[in-house]
């Protein structure tokens, strides 16, 4: 999921008829104070990076005047915010509410069709508020036939306490939301706060708007917008998930799964299902996952090879499995020969690092004299179920 | 007797001229699928493992009638195929596309939903009928492999992880009635509760297994279902998540415990769960 940088998400939002507040994007202090003096001398300036938690990361922060615009923008500037540099802060006129509520449309919770989320609350985290107390979230299901009626907006107003006048005004930017949301693909769109001013109006000072990415192929102007390869769930890709997905571009074929993490044992899967589940498996013995590497079926044996070779060298692990998911019995030799040429070109001593390879279907045997050919190698067929094979290379590892 | 597919049923393959589809259809017909007709634009004329291949659903639906469809066109590609296949009322979809686009699979859910079709996935590794029929990917070139005829239905989010439970069942002699795989991610069509209905209807069917995951899933309304008496065989099931999402797979868990479901940790005590249950393939509780 790709993650606009909040001014483009504004921008887009306005352009579809939201009311947003006069905002500036600017790449010096200097101009941070110039933009704060525009806007009266008052303004919200905010680091740019993708990614949420910026108010409690201090990266966003209120100026009261030019010279403390130009305070903030130079401590913002240039600093690492969530493991994002900062090349650039926005700076918005602040606008003084006089009700803040949440809205935002999304995949529902449970069935994953497109919802209306609210709350009387604004400023709230959504994710805290489903954890405690999800009755009083407002939840309307989306239907594309029918869009974002205006009766339905009207009926969410009236649950989000609004009277008449700030209802009439909130049924246009729940619609223009909805546009939004539609017209970009998004997976997410989210206001927190949208805000009622004294006047009765309606304006959003604050946006997230994440892009599916299965359909960015189809949005040119969002694709420039986006930098996929800058994030990855949700935070900067590191150095070998992007390594990774040089792999992966440079190969073609069916696109890698692959995320790293902070422990110490790599899991190399083809399937989510069983991605997850041998995730749960070391999470129930207490392991973290170094990395985690889905080549997903029908992969291109070279790019396996490559991509097992990065995967193993990466430093610190204590421990490799690799398990082909069983569902398809197709011929696993050429398979296993792919996992354990990229051992080799990665120069993985399964002596000093345990390595687990777990397959089976057609050609098994010659799987196994393969996975033979570099010793200390453990090697399963689906006699021994997943969760202990697994378990097996954990205490192995532990041993190591 | 066995659910949703079996050896009559007649199926038609849209996408047919894939790279995974030109492979799949023959598995498919070699194990016994009634695959009546292909679909692949720009290819009408062509034969695919000996089965006529047709430039449209229509063309296909006028000369060979069809209940069931396979969907294998991939990404973008998929949502077109589906609404023709919702257009001539196909009575059921397995949309196997793992990369289809979020609100192409909104849209054509809803459609579906609005015609009475009921869709699997997308992102379904398929349903299969051991000893009778399978449709899609699951069970690959040799599902005898993994799967045979038997009074077990089982129902799962994952196809990986529904073939490493029927895995470890054959091995103990528990027979599958219908495998079903539901997809991966949100949004999916068919969940959990109208799959359990059809296996508690089913005459072949003695007991159930459930791979459901945390997130997204209708597990909570199977939980209403046994404790309301709706269904009333035996369940074991299986929740991953703990890793990703621990709250959510947690409450699944104690819901479905509470309303009488058995609920194990691994894939390698679903067996042992199932046995006290099943007696002859007949169900222990009920006889």
């Amino acid at each position: 999921m790709a993650r606009l940088l909040e001014h483009d998400a504004l921008r887009i939002l306005s352009e579809h008829g939201v009311t947003v507040p006069d905002f500036a994007v600017v790449g010096s202090a200097e101009e941070a104070a110039a933009a704060t003096t525009r806007f009266g001398g008052v303004s919200v300036i905010k680091a740019l990076v993708p990614s949420g938690g910026r108010g409690r990361a201090g990266a966003v922060r209120v100026a009261r005047s030019a010279n403390e615009a130009r305070t903030i923008a130079a401590d913002l500037l240039g600093r690492e915010v969530l493991g994002f540099q900062v090349d650039r802060v926005m700076v918005i006129r602040l606008i003084e509410a006089e009700w803040e509520v949440f809205v935002a449309f999304e995949a529902d919770e449970v069935d994953g069709m497109p919802s209306l989320v609210a709350s009387a609350l604004g400023g709230i985290d959504l994710s805290e508020v489903r954890e405690r107390d999800p009755s009083t979230l407002i939840r309307r299901k989306l239907e594309r036939a029918t869009g974002m009626p205006d009766y339905l907006a009207r009926e969410v107003a009236e649950d989000l306490g609004f009277g008449a006048t700030e209802s009439s005004a909130f049924v246009p930017v729940l619609r223009a939301m909805y546009d939004t949301f539609v017209s970009c693909e998004g997976t997410l769109l989210e206001i927190n706060p949208l805000m009622v001013t004294a006047d009765r109006s309606i304006v959003v000072p604050t946006a997230v708007l994440v892009i599916d990415e299965l359909s960015l192929n189809r949005h040119p102007k969002l694709h420039e917008l986006l930098d996929p390869e800058a994030t990855n769930a949700g935070r900067v890709r590191t150095v070998l998930e992007r390594a990774m997905l040089a792999i992966d571009r440079r190969h073609g074929g069916p696109p890698l799964w692959f995320v790293e993490h902070d422990g110490d044992v790599a899991l190399i899967v083809s399937g989510a299902g069983a991605r997850n589940y041998a995730l749960d498996v070391l999470h129930r013995a207490n392991k973290k996952p170094a990395a985690i590497l889905d080549v997903g079926r029908g992969q291109l044996l070279n790019k396996v090879r490559e991509a097992t070779a990065a995967v193993a060298a990466r430093p610190g692990l204590r421990g490799i499995a690799a398990c082909g998911e069983i569902d398809d019995f197709a011929p696993v030799d050429v398979q296993v020969g792919a996992f354990l040429q990229g051992l080799v070109d990665a120069g993985v001593d399964p002596s000093k690092t345990p390595v687990m390879m777990r397959f089976d279907g057609a050609r098994i045997a010659e799987a196994r004299a393969i996975a033979g050919g570099l010793p200390d190698v453990e090697f399963y067929d689906a006699e021994t179920p997943l969760e202990i094979a697994i378990g097996r290379l954990v205490a192995r590892a532990e041993a190591a | 007797m066995s659910i949703l597919i079996d050896a009559q049923t007649r199926v038609l393959v849209q996408g047919a001229t894939t790279r995974e589809a030109r492979t799949y259809v023959a598995y498919m017909r070699a194990y016994g699928a009634n695959v009546v007709a292909a679909v692949a634009n720009g290819h009408g004329g062509e034969q695919i493992d000996g089965v006529k291949v047709y430039e449209s659903v229509r063309g296909a639906l006028r000369e060979q009638p069809a209940t069931f469809s396979v969907i294998f066109s991939l990404g973008g590609l998929a949502r077109d195929a589906a609404l023709e296949a919702i257009g001539h009322d196909i009575a059921a979809l397995a949309i196997l596309a793992t990369d289809m686009p979020y609100h192409d699979a909104a849209f054509v859910l809803e459609r579906a939903g609005a015609r009475g079709i009921r869709v699997f996935g997308p992102g379904t590794s398929g349903l299969i009928s051991p000893g009778k029929a399978k449709l899609g990917l699951i069970g690959g070139q040799q599902p005898g492999l993994i799967f045979r005829p038997g009074p077990v239905g089982i129902v799962s989010r994952s196809g990986g992880i529904a073939c490493e439970i029927a895995r470890t069942l054959t091995m103990r002699d528990l027979g599958q009635s219908t495998v079903v795989c539901l997809g991966d991610e949100a949004p999916i069509g068919t969940m959990f509760a109208p799959v359990l209905e059809a296996f508690e209807n089913d005459p072949q069917t003695a007991a159930i297994v459930l791979f459901g995951q945390g997130g997204t899933g209708d597990e909570e309304t199977v939980a209403r279902a046994v404790a309301t008496g709706l269904l009333r065989k035996p369940i074991v099931a299986l929740i991953s998540g703990d890793a990703i999402q621990p709250a959510s797979a947690s409450k699944k868990r104690a819901r479905l415990r509470e309303a009488g479901v058995s609920v194990v940790d691994a894939i390698g005590d679903v067996a042992a769960a199932l046995e006290g249950t099943i007696t002859e393939g007949r169900v222990a509780a009920h006889t």
